[in-house]
């Protein structure tokens, strides 16, 4: 099958669906208000995300339940889409709800680890378990990682964390990130292997760039905060990114010290995650996150007849969704305009 | 003009009928619910949020019929019964609170077997690998030397192939030897001789790389051969248990096919209900149900309510 039957008609279903995206509009009034309640009534009233809890009473709604509606929302989207493709490249958007579920588990990790809060688990696993065999009542009855990751014996994820049980605590949290990101790249990258050459090179255009962004993220922390020697951080990057071969990696893993680390990256296209500022620690997930809007903003716009336009548009869903959580949290402490803005991913 | 063959109902009746009354409603085909709340407030002028708070369709409720539903899903998924099928009737009764008690050992039971399964067949599998490493061996006879080294420690295992190329492209900073053994599709089979001194370092490095670790406590045999005879005992008896553990999974979804398929129409029965609920007044210990439905098909209707009509008040009218 040939790329224009392939993928004009979802492109043409995503077109019309892109529509619905929230405006700048939406946006600022979203800021303006005053509690989770009056911007879950604004969202059932004014965008598509109404839909996912039109029957919800609002009177008493708190973020986390708004939270779990939106990403409800988010794989809604992703069902909807799902249904265009089939063989290799229906396996290979599979790959992205294996995503989502790995968002349950990071969160599901902090609220064990580090919040130790073991009340809510249940609610906040959205997507766990949600399309593959994953024992959800024991990921709830978990009191520590050890007992997550025990959890999550015999799934996809075992071979990739089963070696973190080994009494390091302090580490712990920040190895089982790395170490679920990992194997989300693994298999991703064996499924992408076996689409079209074309929509290799679309898919490494895209997330090539947040290959290389987490591997810089992931060598500063590990470098600043967990003293993991070179070969472990050499070890757990991720492979495939767009500007950095192997090489170059194993350069930024040896570097001598953190500020060795930081002035190799500044000549490369991801020096704005290093600001060398108080902000640098604070805004870095959200700079990441808004590169990679841009280019994904771009991706879609270009309308290729290639999968850029089908991640494109599921990654915009997620930022947006990222971004009104944000505002949430930002309405909640009483932020004004000029300051949430600079916890968005969206600019406006 | 279709208001004219349409009449009303309105039911009122104990709190505690409620669930009963309402699941045979909606259950049937003929039967629109309304919003009595809205009604009472429209047409009697009642608020019921000023007249007392009862919540009765509370998150609790909804929280545990999700649950059950959870659980019910993956005693489903686990069988593979998605495409059964189980006819729901109209007269059809059941005590759900009975079934989720039984929906819950049914779970209990099949995860933990389940996870035992998948446990013994791991062990299963890596025994067989190990095994299959031993006999890879070109000179096993020698491995029995490893065991005695002073001053060098070693290591067998496997590490998936994606790994082994991490390991080739900085093995240059790895202290120790590394030999390959074997490979298969999906991962590669190593033999790690480290110095003691380095062991920690290393040990890192390959834990990184999710190297899993092969335990060989070859000390109490006489030699490789017999290690590898004890080996293929324990191989054979795994099997067995395995087999064992088959059987029995599969004689409980022989068991409770249909039961499963029956719980998972009175789930989506329910979960309806607990839809449906926030259309239901609650005025202290009585509930308030109106709906429509065609007037042709009032003795059906008639019929549904007749269990209860001693405990009901039951008014049709025609819709204007």
């Amino acid at each position: 099958m040939n790329n224009v039957v392939k993928f004009s008609a979802v492109n043409t279903k995503i077109q019309s669906m892109s529509g619905k995206l929230l405006k700048d509009e939406d946006y600022k009034k979203i800021i303006s208000l005053k509690s989770t309640r009056e911007i879950a009534a604004y969202l059932r009233d004014n965008t598509f995300y109404g839909e996912f809890f039109k029957d919800v009473d609002l009177s008493n709604i708190h973020r986390d339940e708004l939270e779990r509606h939106l990403k409800q929302g988010l794989i809604s989207h992703m069902d909807k889409l799902i249904h265009y493709f089939n063989g290799n490249y229906r396996s290979f958007f599979k790959c992205f709800y294996m995503k989502y579920e790995i968002y349950d588990l990071k969160k599901a990790a902090r609220m064990v680890h580090i919040d130790k809060s073991y009340s809510n688990l249940r609610e906040n696993l959205v997507f766990a378990g949600k399309y593959r065999y994953i024992d959800v009542e024991a990921i709830i009855k978990a009191k520590s990682l050890a007992e997550i990751i025990y959890a999550l014996e015999g799934t996809v994820y075992e071979p990739f964390l089963k070696n973190l049980i080994d009494g390091n605590e302090d580490e712990s949290l920040f190895r089982f990130e790395m170490a679920l990101d990992r194997a989300f790249f693994s298999i991703m990258e064996e499924n992408v292997k076996k689409l079209d050459k074309r929509d290799q090179r679309a898919f490494f255009e895209l997330y090539g760039s947040y290959i290389d962004m987490l591997n810089l993220q992931w060598i500063y922390r590990g470098k600043k905060y967990y003293n993991l020697t070179p070969e472990e951080l050499f070890n757990y990057t991720i492979n495939r990114g767009l500007k950095f071969n192997y090489v170059k990696i194993k350069e930024f893993c040896y570097s001598r010290d953190i500020q060795d680390f930081i002035n190799k990256t500044k000549d490369t296209p991801y020096s704005f995650m290093f600001k060398e500022n108080e902000t640098q620690e604070i805004f870095m997930e959200r700079r990441m996150n808004r590169y990679m809007y841009f280019k994904t903003k771009y991706a879609k716009q270009r309308f290729k007849l290639d999968l850029s336009v089908v991640i494109a548009y599921m990654d915009l869903i997620e930022f947006e969704i990222k971004d009104i959580i944000s505002m949430i949290e930002n309405v909640r402490y009483g932020m004004n305009f000029e300051e949430t803005k600079k916890y968005l991913i969206k600019a406006i | 003009m279709l208001s004219k063959r349409k009449q009303v109902v309105n039911i009122i009746g104990y709190m505690d009928d409620s669930e009963s009354v309402l699941r045979n409603l909606i259950r049937n085909e003929y039967f629109d619910l309304a919003d009595a709340n809205k009604e009472l407030k429209e047409k009697i002028k009642i608020n019921l949020d000023e007249i007392n708070t009862l919540e009765v369709n509370s998150q609790s409720d909804d929280y545990y019929l999700d649950e059950v539903k959870r659980k019910l899903d993956s005693i489903i998924k686990l069988f593979d019964l998605k495409n059964k099928e189980y006819k729901i009737y109209d007269d059809e009764e059941y005590d759900f609170k009975v079934e989720a008690q039984k929906i819950n050992e049914i779970y209990d039971e099949v995860v933990n077997k389940y996870n035992t399964l998948h446990k013994i067949k791991n062990e299963y599998e890596d025994l067989k690998k190990l095994n299959n490493y031993l006999l890879n061996l070109k000179d096993s006879n020698n491995f029995y030397e490893l065991v005695n080294m002073r001053y060098v420690k070693f290591k067998c295992g496997k590490i998936i192939k994606y790994n082994m190329d991490k390991l080739k492209k900085n093995y240059e900073n790895i202290p120790a030897i590394v030999f390959k053994i074997y490979e298969n599709k999906d991962e590669t089979f190593i033999l790690v001789l480290v110095p003691n001194a380095m062991e920690i370092e290393v040990s890192r490095a390959l834990s990184s790389l999710n190297f899993e670790e092969y335990k060989v406590d070859i000390k109490d045999f006489q030699d490789i051969s017999e290690y590898v005879n004890a080996l293929n005992n324990k191989i054979k008896s795994l099997k067995a248990n395995i087999e064992n553990l088959d059987k029995e999974l599969l004689n409980i979804k022989n068991n409770y096919t249909n039961d499963i398929m029956k719980y998972k129409a009175h789930i989506e029965v329910e979960v309806d209900i607990s839809k449906y609920k926030a259309h239901v007044a609650w005025i202290n210990q009585f509930f308030f149900i109106t709906g429509y439905f065609p007037k042709k098909k009032k003795q059906i209707i008639e019929k549904l309510l007749k269990p209860y009509s001693n405990r009901l008040i039951v008014n049709y009218c025609d819709l204007n």
